[in-house]
């Protein structure tokens, strides 16, 4: 059955919710996607791959206390998915249920994302155009540019979550990402340079970009650090600036703040609600409620609705993520955090849109603080352990700051600290907050967010150079 | 089955069709606090295709196996967009395809309790080694077995089964404010060759030595790689070896087949027949047979990984090294197994060269701190500091940089042992470098 001809069974869905519940379990949910999916790549000048498909399955997940068990299937036919319940109540102990169906009420929510250009409709030969213009503006920045590849992918994702506490959600999210990546070659070297776009819409995003701004970007990169010399290495003072700066405080503390480790007790962030955990100037928020944005959710994995979260105030810690089983284990209210890659995984607490809020500081007053240090321009993708808060973030383009001034570019590092200390060494906070879009991955799977924050400054971070 | 689809691909005159098909099922179950707290179940499938019609070539997929001539038709659509370049071509393979034992009928028998019982006992014993192991935020038991297949309208058709267990466990420890972890996995096809008396003790282990861990002084160091952290350098740098990402300009091996382009201390092949290895199949994703593949030879660059078409465009054949990360990707290249040749000098002989240095025993961040394209690398690790061939104090909150084509010039001597570990695709033995760039204080 499609996901639409299950909307239009109540009855089926009750009744597999409650052969789930059939041995015991406390809670029972029921999530059904189907997803369209489109990726067109163009390389060496002309198309490369057009690729296209369907994804469609449901996970029955159910609640023993604070023990889940989940059971996914393709089979979306009224017996594939009692089979799946049966498997998720085989796991439990009792003779009988204990907990029963409650009538289901349509969570009502206004839309924060909404495709007005749906990927299939527009015809393939306007997408590949629209990719060769990329492909040209790259290539024409500068003649060491000897290769340009161009991503674009869209796809489109329905979802049907209902649950024994009566919660039936819908939602229809757009997910549109262009990516532009730009080879230099010079002799036996050669750099990269990358810009990768996207937003939670239909093709609308890509007729509201400036392609050439993106590829020239991309290219400039590339050349840059053709050219650029080793970056430093040790400890210093470095300025990050806006948009996938925010990665930093992705990696540094927001995973730390999801009750996916909180409630284990596996976070460096447990038990510090209500106390200083970063400097005054760091006021922090993860927000699902931004319009149209990549991070952003109407109703959550678990057909939740979603809010803003502000995390940090001033430095004092106010918030951590918080999903069903979270709360279930810590008491700490819902955020409307709950998501996960696909039907293939029981949904945690994740980020959404995470940032740091603007301050008081220019970008001019945090590099003319510096004597000698790290512009931080462009950033890559990083990785954290929250039980320890050691974690690392990449550096694509750099450059030296030298008495208070940006100076020679120098190629790429990798930046590493621990959350716990750095949070508490960001000391000034810039104006001009912008987000980038970025994809995460972590136990339930990878899932588009966007990371952001104005320029920040940091103390001090060892930067990872070779000189 | 699938009789019937090629009749239709031929009603809408595509001659050229190739069909990926993946099942697979899954159990994963977690312990926390002496209790099972998740537990996993699944059952799915899905079918990627692949055509050539008029010139052009396309890609489509679904996971409803019902559907598949819908996604024959979505395919033609996008084969109207991409001119197929001269050297794409599906066709048949002929040839032996090695008989490999991936698939152990047993592991399925074992009764579920006796899983269950495992998850726990890692997370008991790893609480009860040491007062200062506070946490064990996963202990995991998991198992998958996957069915292939590959057909095509030129007559192959060729399946493999396979199955696996593997065993994952974390442990946080505290001592005096400073808070380290460990992780490690294990996985057999044979049930009872997964203990958890022996992940256990090795976690504990591993993850004390890390307390007492300082800063590290920056500097270049002379640095002894461990087999793990040698082996995990070669699983995200052998994508330069792929002639995909070579004729694709996006590999600095481009035009060097018959240079030196490493020490002569280093050989590696590609052997997708391996016992002993993780990703042993019997074929590629093209049905290819797969056959050992000589890549380095004593430092001299001897061949690309190559699938049907890239070895079509380089005038040779492949060598069976076709992918796709699944039935929805598209067809690329990846190696199998990564065989690097043990060398002659014990562990113990490699450390005593260390004077100053630096054992590295763990890299993190590799996904975002390596770039291919320049083959340039900075990530964050953790390890050993030595003096005079001794083990001075454990280090971390520093990173190493380099380039790995000039690392592996700078190979100075290899470990005589070789073993795969699990999540891993490279049987490397540990090794020492003559120099790398080291950032921490």
């Amino acid at each position: 059955m499609t996901i639409r001809q299950l909307a239009q069974q109540p009855e089926l869905l009750q009744q597999v919710l409650s052969q789930a519940l059939d041995r015991g379990a406390d809670f029972a949910e029921i999530f059904v996607e189907e997803r369209y999916r489109s990726g067109l790549s163009f390389l060496d000048g002309r198309p490369k791959d057009a690729t296209s498909g369907r994804d469609f399955g449901a996970g029955i997940r159910a609640f023993y206390g604070n023990n889940a068990v989940y059971s996914y299937t393709n089979d979306l036919s009224g017996e594939g998915l009692l089979q799946a319940a049966r498997t998720v109540a085989d796991a439990g102990k009792a003779q009988e249920p204990t907990c029963r169906v409650v009538p289901f009420r349509k969570v009502e929510a206004a839309s924060v994302t909404q495709t007005k250009i749906h990927p299939m409709d527009v015809p393939k030969g306007s997408k590949i155009g629209l990719m060769a213009q990329c492909d040209r503006h790259a290539r024409a920045f500068d003649p060491l540019i000897q290769q340009v590849e161009v991503n674009l992918n869209e796809w489109v994702q329905e979802i049907l979550v209902v649950n024994s506490q009566g919660v039936w959600a819908e939602d229809v999210r757009p997910y549109t990402r262009l990516v532009v990546t730009a080879i230099a070659k010079d002799g036996q070297e050669q750099q990269t340079g990358s810009e990768g776009p996207g937003n939670g819409q239909g093709f609308e995003f890509i007729e509201s970009l400036d392609l050439k701004a993106i590829s020239e970007a991309a290219a400039s990169t590339a050349v840059t650090m053709l050219k650029a010399d080793y970056a430093p290495s040790g400890k210093m003072p470095v300025v990050i600036d806006k948009g996938f700066g925010g990665v930093i405080f992705h990696e540094a503390c927001g995973h730390l703040l999801e009750t996916t480790s909180v409630a284990k007790g596996a976070s460096r962030m447990c038990g510090k609600l209500g106390e200083k955990v970063a400097h005054p100037c760091v006021t922090a928020v993860d927000d699902g409620t931004l319009a149209d944005r990549w991070g952003s959710l109407t109703v959550d994995d678990e057909g939740r609705k979603t809010q803003k979260t502000v995390l940090i105030e001033n430095g004092v810690l106010k918030a951590y993520m918080v999903d069903e089983l979270g709360a279930r284990k810590t008491g700490y209210a819902l955020t409307g955090s709950g998501r996960r890659e696909s039907y293939r995984y029981p949904p945690t607490s994740r980020m959404r849109n995470t940032y740091i809020a603007p301050g008081d500081s220019s970008l001019e007053e945090m590099i003319g603080s510096i004597d000698y240090g790290l512009y931080a321009k462009k950033m890559g993708g990083g990785s954290v352990s929250p039980g320890t808060g050691d974690f690392n973030f990449s550096v694509r383009e750099a450059y030296l700051i030298r008495d208070g001034r940006i100076a020679e570019p120098v190629r790429g590092a990798t930046l590493i600290g621990n959350g716990v200390d750095i949070l508490t060494k960001i000391d000034m906070v810039g104006r001009d907050l912008e987000l980038a879009e970025g994809m995460c991955g972590s136990t339930s799977g990878s899932i588009p967010t966007t990371v952001g924050q104005p320029a920040i400054r940091v103390a001090e971070i060892v930067v990872g150079g070779r000189n | 089955m699938f009789d019937a689809l090629f009749q239709f691909a031929k009603t809408q005159g595509v001659r050229d069709l190739e069909v990926y098909v993946e099942k697979s099922d899954s159990l994963k179950i977690g312990a926390f606090g002496g209790e099972i707290e998740t537990f996993t179940r699944s059952n799915v499938q899905g079918l990627g295709i692949r055509l050539l019609k008029d010139g052009g070539v396309g890609y489509a997929y679904t996971e409803n196996l019902n559907l598949a001539e819908q996604a024959v038709q979505e395919a033609i659509a996008n084969a109207e967009f991409v001119e197929a370049p001269p050297e794409i071509s599906i066709g048949d393979f002929p040839g032996v395809l090695p008989e490999l034992a991936l698939y152990d009928p047993q592991l399925g028998d074992v009764p579920v309790s006796d899983k269950i019982q495992l998850a726990l006992a890692m997370e008991r014993l790893l609480l009860a080694a040491d007062s200062r192991i506070e946490k064990v935020p996963f202990a995991h038991y998991g198992e998958t077995s996957q069915t292939v297949r590959v057909l095509n309208s030129h007559g192959l058709d060729r399946t493999f089964t396979g199955n696996m267990a593997s065993i994952a466990v974390e442990a946080l420890v505290q001592e005096n404010g400073l808070h380290k972890e460990h992780y490690e996995v294990d996985a057999s096809r044979r049930f009872a060759l997964l203990s958890a008396e022996k992940i256990a003790k090795k976690t504990a282990e591993e993850a004390l030595r890390k307390l007492g861990s300082r800063e590290l002084k920056s500097g270049p160091y002379a640095v002894v790689l461990t087999d793990e952290v040698f082996a995990s350098f070669i699983d995200v740098f052998c994508g330069v070896l792929s002639a995909k990402a070579v004729q694709e300009g996006k590999s600095l091996l481009k035009d060097r087949i018959g240079e030196v382009i490493a020490s002569p201390l280093f050989t590696l092949a590609d052997d997708a027949t391996r016992a002993d290895g993780f990703y042993s199949r019997p074929f590629d994703a093209e049905g290819c047979p797969s056959k050992p593949l000589a890549l380095l030879s004593e430092g001299k660059l001897q061949s690309y990984l190559h699938n049907r078409q890239t070895a079509n465009k380089a005038g040779t054949a492949s060598t069976g090294h076709a992918s796709r990360g699944s039935y929805k990707g598209v067809v690329g290249v990846s190696p199998s197994n990564l065989v690097v040749t043990p060398g002659q000098t014990p562990y113990d002989a490699l450390l005593k060269g260390l004077s100053p240095g630096v054992l590295l025993t763990e890299i993190t961040g590799l996904h975002a701190g390596a770039n291919l394209i320049s083959g340039d690398f900075s990530l964050q690790a953790q390890g050993v500091y030595y003096e005079n061939g001794q083990a001075q104090y454990p280090v971390h909150l520093f990173t190493v940089s380099g380039n790995f084509f000039q690392l592996l010039k700078d190979i100075e001597a290899l470990g005589n042992q070789a073993p795969f570990h699990p999540g891993s695709r490279t049987g490397a033995p540990a090794v020492r470098i003559k120099q790398l760039a080291f950032a921490g204080s």
